[in-house]
């Protein structure tokens, strides 16, 4: 398993350096001008980064695997199809994992080094781990359309999840507030509001796991 | 067979426009076994049957004794599999895929690995997606043999090779069988290959299987017909439906 996980890390080390390599550079370049306005930009980047880095990374390594054809080579080795895709949901979550952490620790310094940094969207240490939470449903359903049918299923599923993600919670919104004020206030959340929305959404991707793992084992490969 | 390592038993398989109808056959420990048929026979749907990468609708197969499908990764274990096209991570490089694979097998011999890459002149260094259709040919064939296994399944190896590789493959194969306890079943529809190096041979037509004997009484039987017959000349008559 921690082979197949390390394996996935690294098909994916590049995703995970541009972000790093961006978001890093943009704010120590502004920490060391003392400009507020970089170190604002480099936080915006670190908050793009966030919902992207767990769907993102599943799509990558599932893309690589179907490029590869590899699939069939990892299940005509002594390797369970549980196993298999048990390491691409772990790899995935703790490629968004590893950025939540350097997220948490620039939006401390960010906001101890520019405390007028982000305007709206002041930075929160934990603004990446809710992000980060609120897409693993999308990652889920992404790896479940690979693992049922291939990369193209799973490119349409996070497409049409990202959409959903933006539209659906206007469904809930509340009589006379408008969209900016709505988004500012999920944009916002309690830590109560974190933790809910953490281990309902790590309890939604469990399931995806079970449900990925019962369709792989039935799924013939060419 | 009382020491059979591979067995299949009545085993189906639909697919559109294909049937896998009632394959039965066994190979004993230490032989090399050759299964051979026109393309689109259904040697490969029988392979992947073998190896869990298709289910089959009814009838079972038992490696070493085990139900493939229940003792799938302890099966696995002990059997060394070449597929048709040869699969790798291309961004990596052929020594990355050897230290990738070795650990999920217990009996890996890295020095014989090594000496396989070498013999085989296999630039480990270099990437799998940059290696020739030969190159990928060897190294799959060196990573299915470097745990050595007591089973080697090769699908098609040689099918596509140049006759210099695939004269080198098929030595190795016969080196590999060595101390009499390993076996190979080898699906192709080049029959020189088996003349070379088959014990026995298993011949499907139109998913049915036609004949499965020892290489030797197989060609005993034809040449009461047709005195110098080959296993070609077998295959091509079940082929047409002829005897």
């Amino acid at each position: 398993m921690t082979n197949l996980i390390w394996k996935d890390l690294y098909v994916n080390r590049s995703m995970i350096f541009i972000a790093i390599g961006l978001f890093g550079g943009l704010f120590v370049f502004g920490a060391l001008t003392g400009s507020e306005e970089i170190a604002a930009y480099s936080l915006g980047i670190m908050n793009t980064f966030s919902p992207m880095m767990v769907p993102f990374c599943a799509l990558n390594s599932a893309a690589n695997e179907e490029k590869n054809r590899t699939l069939a080579l990892l299940r005509s080795m002594p390797i369970s199809p549980r196993t298999i895709v048990a390491s691409k949901f772990i790899s995935s979550l703790l490629a968004g994992i590893l950025w939540s952490v350097i997220n948490m620790v620039a939006a401390s310094w960010g906001t101890r080094l520019f405390p007028g940094a982000g305007g709206e969207f002041p930075p929160s240490s934990l603004t990446g781990l809710y992000m980060m939470a609120l897409t693993l449903p999308i990652a889920a359903v992404t790896l479940i359309a690979f693992f049922k049918w291939n990369s193209s299923a799973a490119r349409t599923a996070i497409m049409a999840l990202w959409v959903a993600l933006y539209v659906i919670p206007t469904a809930f919104r509340p009589a006379g507030m408008s969209m900016t004020e709505f988004y500012l206030k999920i944009m916002s959340p309690t830590p109560s509001m974190i933790s809910v929305v953490l281990v309902a959404c790590l309890g939604v991707y469990v399931v995806g796991m079970l449900v990925a793992q019962a369709v792989f084992a039935r799924r013939e490969l060419a | 067979m009382d020491d059979a390592v591979l067995q299949l038993c009545k085993i189906s398989k639909a697919y559109p426009g294909f049937e896998l109808k009632d394959v039965s056959f066994e190979l004993p420990r230490g032989y090399i076994m050759g299964l051979v048929g026109p393309n689109g026979a259904g040697k490969t749907t029988i392979i992947r049957i073998m190896m869990n990468l298709a289910r089959a609708d009814s009838g079972q197969a038992a490696i070493f004794g085990l139900d493939n499908v229940a003792h799938e990764t302890e099966v696995k274990r002990r059997i060394g599999y070449v597929p048709e096209n040869h699969n790798f991570y291309d961004d990596m490089t052929a020594g990355w895929m050897a230290r990738f694979v070795r650990q999920y097998y217990p009996t890996w011999d890295q020095n014989y690995f090594d000496a396989l890459a070498a013999r085989f002149e296999i630039d480990l260094g270099k990437r799998a997606g940059a290696l020739s259709k030969g190159n990928r040919a060897k190294l799959s064939l060196a990573l299915a043999m470097a745990h050595r296994p007591e089973l080697l399944i090769l699908d098609e190896p040689t099918s596509g090779l140049d006759p210099v590789v695939r004269r080198e493959l098929l030595g190795e194969l016969l080196d590999f069988m060595g101390d009499g306890e390993r076996s190979v079943l080898f699906s192709t529809h080049i029959t020189s290959d088996l003349d070379r190096v088959a014990d026995y041979i298993t011949i499907i037509v139109d998913g049915r299987i036609h004949d499965s004997d020892e290489k030797d009484a197989l060609l005993e039987k034809a040449r009461k017909d047709e005195p110098t017959a080959s296993i070609e000349d077998i295959v091509i008559l079940a082929a047409r439906g002829e005897k």
